[in-house]
């Protein structure tokens, strides 16, 4: 199995609270993983690091052994690592349909200066490719609604259907089964394990332990901002120090 | 009569070049920036230099000089303060505002501190001479202006560069993690804005024949705000509304002669209670936002 992802050493540090703490993360090319631990485990903290949001204050990230550290979000993305976000960041006030095409823009930056003064095809290929998206994800029928007058779970749909218009190869979720029921976490598990399927790496922030021990083959560990396990869905759930993480130390404790 | 229609029909033109960039910056984009006055003084006092040096320049050359000159100025202000994210550029446009005025003042050599420049000729369009003495030429060809720059702003919105500024300002951090480029989309916008309000100084240096530092003080600046939110931001037909409502209530006055006995600063008090009031009962303006049609 290929890296795809790593950082080396990541650190972010917010005055004397240490966020993220020498994490060497490895995300390996064609799977799922999954990134786990309690509340302020520095999982939010290490995507936004590696996506470009926030600047680590130690460290290196290496996408396809390049070292990408401190770049732009923009280029971070160009390069093909797409994000959501925990709490929805769509734009609320546009369609879902224009949502969808704004994240088709990175693929003619300057063009998109010279569409003041012309009309070129690019267009029609921006929304052909939104449409696409839409349609895969079942939003089509809802493309000239208001972002923010959707449903929350085709809310949350709607930012992984942008996040993949921008057709990365390396897919960030944080927390995208947070407020969805059951039968739309079935459909997001179903959507994502498509996705691997078709080449696509994810990487998932998550606390809803149904759906990290079903669709990840590889899950990290996060506790303190520090790795404490990884391993196989198997080998992390029996990982003592896992358990101690999550139900306290007590040596009865058994799941 | 009819000359004080004109009159206020020129000044609502100029007024309204300033709103229409005001609303590309502030409405479109959504950046806070409060130095309209300082470009339009840009175009004013390039207009003014031009205009009364030994050889002054056709209008073609002129306009393209003052839309070049706003613009840059537009980029000194805008690149340094535009990465930052918050609120850094309504603090460092307010800056920059008083900056240009003071050069303005003190800067005698170029400017005629606190005199000014007078004596700025009249301009040549074809045959036609626009001059303030003539005040329905005058008229048509600040409308003219407007108009082109309207028709313009609008293809901008529909465009995808208008879909991307209008993402920019819902959500900066989606946005840039989508791949736009913010930066250089804000600074754009922010030329384009500052290039409009340069124009319309260019059309008050040759309405008036005359600049003075004070014409372009914070208040001026305030008061294009003031025009953009009345309408509502990011409309830019209630931008021309909330100018005509400003203009009236601010210009009329003064051009009937009452000015005496009302005092000066009763505009500072009425717009800021505009503000206040509208942010209270109605933040989205008179009109508000128009449902985007892009698409359709």
């Amino acid at each position: 199995m290929t890296t795809l992802l790593s950082t080396q050493g990541l650190s972010r540090s917010f005055g004397g609270i240490v966020a993220v703490n020498d994490l060497n993360l490895q995300i390996n090319k064609g799977i799922i993983t999954g990134l786990i631990g309690p509340n302020g485990a520095g999982k939010t903290t290490s995507f936004n690091c590696i996506t470009g949001l926030d600047s680590p204050t130690g460290g290196r990230v290496f996408f396809n052994d390049r070292d990408i550290t401190g770049f732009s979000p923009p280029r971070i993305n160009r390069l093909g690592i797409a994000r959501t976000f925990q709490n929805l960041r769509l734009f609320r006030d546009m369609t879902v349909f224009e949502n969808v095409m704004v994240a088709r823009h990175h693929t003619s930056s300057f063009s998109t200066l010279l569409s003041l003064l012309r009309i070129n095809d690019e267009e029609k290929k921006i929304q052909i490719a939104a449409g696409h998206w839409l349609e895969r994800l079942g939003l089509w029928t809802h493309r000239d609604e208001r972002a923010q007058d959707l449903p929350y779970g085709l809310q949350k749909r709607l930012e992984l259907a942008r996040a993949m218009a921008t057709e990365p190869t390396l897919l960030f979720l944080d927390e995208p089964a947070a407020g969805l029921n059951r039968t739309e976490t079935e459909q997001l598990m179903t959507t994502l394990r498509d996705f691997r399927d078709e080449g696509l790496s994810i990487v998932i922030i998550e606390h809803d332990m149904h759906l990290i021990m079903n669709v990840c083959e590889q899950i990290t560990v996060l506790n303190f901002g520090q790795m404490i396990g990884q391993g196989t869905p198997k080998q992390v759930r029996t990982n003592p120090l896992v358990i101690e993480a999550y139900l306290g130390k007590d040596d009865h404790a058994t799941r | 009569m009819i000359s004080l229609v004109l009159l206020i029909g020129i000044y609502f033109g100029i007024y309204a070049l300033l709103a229409l960039g005001q609303n590309l910056i502030t409405g479109m984009t959504g950046l806070l920036s409060l130095c309209q006055a300082a470009f339009m003084a840009i175009g004013a006092y390039t207009t003014a230099i031009i205009l009364t040096s030994h050889h002054p320049l056709p209008l073609a050359e002129l306009i393209v000089i003052v839309v070049f000159m706003g613009s840059l100025f537009g980029a000194m202000i805008g690149l340094p303060t535009l990465r930052l994210k918050g609120d850094y550029l309504a603090i460092a446009s307010l800056g920059f505002g008083e900056i240009v005025k003071n050069v303005l003042l003190n800067a005698d050599k170029f400017t005629g501190g606190p005199m000014g420049i007078t004596h700025i000729p009249s301009v040549q369009l074809g045959r036609i001479l626009i001059s303030p003495y003539d005040k329905s030429v005058y008229l048509i060809f600040v409308w003219g202006f407007v108009g082109v720059i309207l028709w313009g702003l609008f293809r901008l919105q529909r465009s995808r560069f208008g879909r991307a500024l209008e993402a920019i300002r819902e959500d900066e951090v989606a946005a840039s993690s989508l791949g736009l480029n913010t930066t250089l989309y804000k600074v754009v916008a922010f030329m384009i804005g500052a290039a409009i309000s340069a124009l319309a100084g260019m059309l008050w240096a040759i309405y008036n024949g005359s600049v003075i530092p004070q014409s372009f003080d914070f208040m001026l600046s305030i008061m294009v705000l003031c025009m953009v939110v009345l309408g509502g931001l990011g409309n830019y037909f209630a931008a021309l509304v909330g100018t005509m409502v400003i203009v009236i209530i601010s210009e009329l006055p003064r051009l009937l002669g009452f000015s005496v006995l009302i005092p000066a600063q009763l505009d500072q008090i009425l717009f800021g209670l505009i503000l206040v009031i509208l942010m209270i009962y109605r933040p989205e303006g008179l009109l508000g936002r128009p449902v985007s049609k892009r698409n359709s």
